[in-house]
């Protein structure tokens, strides 16, 4: 907002005070409440067993910080296994999204064809069917076409929700792209395809680095399918790997378990913190005219 | 060919496993395949000695033996998809309202039942009830996870204990007087898939409730004797520790272990859990020494328990079902199972008769009275089979939420008892076994 | 938008090179993969729940049709109306909480702030984190027997004894709804940002000039212009939060007493636990109607703002 007086406005007897009052303040609360949980997964995980269950310690310090749980993680889980599992399966899976949804967002956008709005609205409408609807019926189909029980079986699941998500926000983005620039190509001789190609799709780059982002963590997130779809252990991805070898039936594992949450969180958020900015901008056009 | 067995779980197995194989069939098992599900045994060696079995196996025909352990909800879940698409595993471990369910799912094995059954003195009741399906065997049971209470000796005995309170009025008298010490009882009234069913079930029961009559269909659950003991549980409930409502499975162990609870009902992991923490934690020490288990108190209408039970799964859907008879075989091979009940500290017990006499008991004076409990088994549905309905009952926690509705006041104790009652003949008319 | 402002291509092409340039075959081309992949592994599959739901299948048995039987049987069992009576209080519930906190941070985000960057991806943490382990972190903080805040609340005189967090069923559902509004909250606050960030500086100025305030800008000209981003967020965010599964599995499984059930937690607990595919599959299903008409208002709104 804009920091400059209108004429008649009264400059503010404290400004600083203001500030603090409206800015700084409502922000650290804010800031406590976000990311105040992983403050306590970082103590709960750097405080040894000793000190994590004795009920009189203070849960807001460690007072002997040890590295124990992540060593247990590493040595005693196939955490490093899970991780390039996830990663493996998020990355196809983003890029599969993307090579899918792009091309069909910018179609619903620029090109005309007969039925392309029904196309659009029925793409849209897969969205709303719910994960925990389809999953029984998933399995039977992923054992029919003999994937079940593979990490691949993700691979090939995943998009079915990422796309539909993409080519929404493409399609929107695409219509604010004024077309000029891929007129002009198409007069000097470039067909469409290769308008969308060349122009397009370099223009929506904001575009399509948000959409890429979001699709990475909708993947990197799932845990239903990634749960119900692989059971070997060798090919878990991390939610599920961290679930189920640090919980046994009777106890949890905290210390691991908070250990697993950090590590499979925090070094995402510092990839992410390099593209918020564009992850902002490509979201507003794709949402606005969505 | 093995795969996901660490060197380190192999090494760590204790026994040497001879296996009495027979020589015949065991050239048609080279290079056929077999994959078994299991969950997670709590004492980690048994974990290692199954591995190990399967490697041995394994050697011993040529066959490839695939081991996938997944954990708890998780176990099932995939159980489950293998039921429901013929495909995916040959074996897995299963609980006891399974045989029931997937029954025109599973093989019949009757004839490994009866020869192992001869080899140990005979099948206790509770295995014959949990996995025979219209009088053929359909499941093997591994065996049962017996709940002990679990209480603190020192505090009992501070508030004028020095045993185990017997009898259910004891019980609720000296819950008073711990809460009075400020160290209260809890149980747990949560929808913990485990310790719910082992502390709630025993209660109904020893007041004389019953949730069907013997048919296994006509719902039973409206009586005078369901009246009772809901009303026993909420005089008893005002003298709880805070937060039994919300108690899942590892609640009340932790409860407990942090010194917030005096007595909870659940399976050996606790002491056990004490045990192996008590040399580096003095807090684990305490509990460890002065912790003990206590039997279930008797009730109007006796003594009861209710433990989970784990059974081997034989999916009828198998290419390899002479694969499956083999390992079976060896997994209740007499150089085999007691070694690995031994192995694992009364946590999981076979359920034989003839385990009486063999020495499979540990050797902690702790863990002797899980001989004992493993006689008092009566499984869910009682008066009638674990059928669908039962289960399902089950997994609606809808016995614990009658307890919980009327000991947090939401429903009167009637209110709640007709409340189940009608969820229970909802449930009846969908299952129509 | 369209291209048919530029004259016709001199030229005549031939092979691929006019199919690459022919306006309906492009389309249908680049739509086909999509097309393709949600028919078999999106309508496919909901057809056959929707089979499910009208039969009395087991993951045993596959069972014979009931016709609406399961649906009935569903409006006359008291768990499955509780059940409802939470999907619709929790997502209330978050998802005003997380419009509320979204536009205030965003707000704030959009200040001139030091640490910029680190802020907004601190902020992206509740996002990021997936869902099952970020709930395992809450069922710390609000654990009977640990519980972090209550140890606060306590020690620093607040209070005698933490409030029972998940032990209560109306604070139960209270917790889980917290938690949804805290996972959520950043997807909505970094998507209101761009929205706030592509509202031209003039119109505050100009507004301004009239002698406009702080707070009257924000009503009249802000939140007019944040309308239809708002409205987008708002709108997944309730679809989402509807169907949300994770969270409410991760700390309550649905408890004390079926509190905090949502019709995601109880389909599972029915399918799967109890096999009961065609109970499971109903349970499902009755999510949709909600979801429909949210879908058929988002589109309406979409239709009528974009000029074609």
């Amino acid at each position: 907002m804009s920091d400059r007086l209108a004429p008649g406005e009264i400059r503010s007897a404290h400004p600083r005070l203001e500030r603090w009052l409206f800015v700084y303040l409502p922000l650290a609360f804010a800031l406590f409440f976000l990311v105040g949980p992983f403050y306590w997964m970082a103590i709960t995980a750097l405080k040894p067993d000793g000190e994590l269950y004795d009920g009189a310690s203070n849960p807001l310090y460690v007072v002997t910080p040890s590295l124990e749980h992540f060593r247990y993680l590493f040595a005693h889980t196939e955490f490093v296994t899970w991780t390039t599992n996830t990663m493996m399966v998020a990355t196809l899976s983003t890029i599969i999204a993307l090579v899918m949804g792009v091309p069909a967002g910018y179609a619903l956008a620029r090109l005309k064809f007969r039925g392309s709005e029904f196309i659009g609205t029925a793409i849209f409408v897969t969205y709303l069917v719910p994960s925990s609807l389809l999953f029984i019926p998933m399995v039977e189909v992923m054992a029919q076409i003999h994937l079940d029980d593979s990490i691949w079986a993700l691979v090939v699941v995943y998009p079915t929700f990422l796309v539909p998500f993409v080519t929404w926000l493409m399609s929107g983005y695409f219509r604010t792209i004024p077309t000029e620039l891929e007129d002009c190509a198409r007069i000097d001789g470039m067909t469409r395809f290769g308008a969308m190609l060349k122009i397009a799709i370099p223009l929506a780059r904001p575009g399509i680095l948000s959409a890429g982002i979001f699709a990475f963590t909708l993947s990197w997130n799932e845990f239903i399918y990634a749960l119900t779809l692989v059971t070997a252990s060798s090919e878990r991805t991390i939610p599920v790997g961290v679930i189920v070898q640090l919980t046994r039936a009777d106890f949890y594992f905290w210390g691991p378990l908070m250990a697993g949450a950090l590590l499979g969180s925090v070094p995402v958020a510092i990839v992410y913190s390099f593209f918020v900015d564009q992850y902002a901008s490509g979201l507003t056009a794709g949402a606005v005219k969505g | 060919m093995i795969q996901n067995i660490s060197r380190r779980s192999l090494l760590a197995a204790t026994a040497a496993v001879p296996l009495a194989t027979p020589a015949i069939a065991q050239n048609a098992l080279k290079g056929t395949k077999l994959t078994i599900l299991v969950g997670q045994f709590y004492v980690p060696e048994n974990n290692a000695q199954l591995d190990k079995l399967a490697v041995d196996v394994a050697k011993d025909t040529g066959m490839e033996i695939r081991v996938e352990r997944l954990a708890g909800d998780e176990l099932g879940v995939k159980t489950a998809a293998v039921i429901a698409t013929g495909r995916g595993a040959d074996l897995s471990i299963g609980v006891e309202f399974d045989t029931y369910l997937y029954a025109s799912k599973l093989a019949d094995v009757t004839d490994l039942a009866e020869t192992v059954g001869k080899q140990y003195g005979g099948w206790l009741d509770v295995a014959k009830q949990a996995c025979m399906v219209g009088g053929r065997w359909k499941s093997l049971c591994i065996g049962q996870a017996p709940a002990a209470w679990n209480y603190r000796v020192d505090q009992f005995a501070a508030a004028g204990y020095q045993k185990f309170p017997d009898t259910f009025d004891e019980l609720l008298k000296a819950a008073k007087a711990l809460h009075a010490k400020g160290t209260p009882i809890g149980m747990t009234l949560g929808h913990a898939s485990g310790d719910a069913r082992s502390t709630n079930y025993p209660v109904l029961w020893a007041f004389g409730g019953k949730e069907f009559e013997k048919d296994g269909k006509t719902v039973a659950l409206n009586s005078p004797q369901t009246l009772q003991a809901v009303e026993w549980y909420k005089e008893i409930y005002q003298y709880f520790v805070q937060g039994t409502t919300a108690w899942l499975d590892p609640d009340n162990n932790q409860a407990f272990l942090s010194g917030k609870c005096s007595a909870t009902v659940n399976v050996n992991t606790i002491y056990l859990a004490s045990r192996a923490a008590a040399p580096t934690n003095p807090a684990m020490k305490n509990i460890m020494e002065n912790m003990d288990h206590g039997n279930w108190p008797r009730g109007p209408a006796g003594r009861f328990a209710s433990y989970n039970i784990n059974t081997w799964l034989p999916f009828a859907s198998s290419t390899n079902r002479a694969g499956q008879l083999h390992f079976l075989k060896a997994w209740f091979d007499q150089g085999f199972l007691p070694n690995w009940t031994k192995t694992g500290q009364s946590y999981f017990i076979p359920t034989f008769a003839g385990f009486d006499n063999l020495d499979v008991w540990p050797d902690d004076p702790k863990l002797k009275i899980f001989r004992e409990l493993n006689k008092l088994n009566r499984l869910e549905g009682y008066a009638g089979p674990p059928t669908p309905a039962a289960a399902e009952a089950v997994s609606k926690y809808i016995l614990v939420d009658m307890f919980a509705k009327a000991c947090t006041g939401q429903l009167k104790p009637k209110e709640a008892v007709e409340w189940a009652t009608k969820e229970y003949e909802q449930i009846a008319k969908k299952r129509r076994a | 938008m369209s291209a048919t402002t530029i004259p016709a291509t001199p030229r005549r092409r031939r092979g691929l090179g006019h199919w690459l340039d022919h306006e309906q075959a492009l389309g249908y081309l680049l739509v086909a993969p999509v097309v393709v992949l949600l028919l078999g592994l999106v309508a496919y599959p909901f057809f056959v729940a929707i089979g499910y739901a009208l039969t009395d299948r087991t993951l045993a048995d596959p069972g014979e049709f009931v016709w609406f039987d399961n649906f009935i049987d569903l409006f006359d069992n008291q768990i499955y109306r509780q059940t409802l009576r939470n999907t619709f209080v929790f997502t209330a519930g978050s998802v005003t909480m997380r419009l509320v906190f979204g536009v205030g941070l965003a707000l704030l985000l959009n200040e001139r702030l030091p640490m910029r960057r680190f802020v907004r991806s601190a902020v992206l943490l509740p996002w990021i984190v997936p869902t099952v382990l970020g709930t395992m972190a809450w069922l710390w903080l609000f654990n009977p027997n640990f519980s972090v805040i209550n140890w606060a609340l306590v020690h620093s005189g607040l209070a005698k004894e933490g409030p029972n967090w998940l032990t209560d069923p109306d604070l139960a559902l209270f917790c889980v709804t917290l938690v949804n509004a805290w996972r959520g909250t950043p997807f909505m606050a970094i998507t209101v940002l761009a929205g706030l960030q592509a509202i031209p500086i003039e119109l505050y100025d100009a507004s301004a000039i009239d002698g406009a305030g702080k707070l009257q800008r924000f009503r009249f000209v802000t939140l007019p212009l944040l309308m239809p981003v708002l409205l987008t967020a708002l709108v997944l965010s309730i679809i989402w939060t509807f169907s949300d599964f994770g969270i409410v599995y991760g700390l309550t499984k649905g408890g004390p007493m079926n509190a905090t059930h949502v019709l995601a937690t109880l389909s599972y607990q029915q399918g799967l636990a109890a096999g009961n595919i065609g109970e499971g599959a109903a349970i499902s299903l009755t999510m949709l109607p909600v979801l429909l008409i949210l879908i058929i208002w988002q589109l309406r709104r979409i239709r009528r703002s974009t000029v074609i």
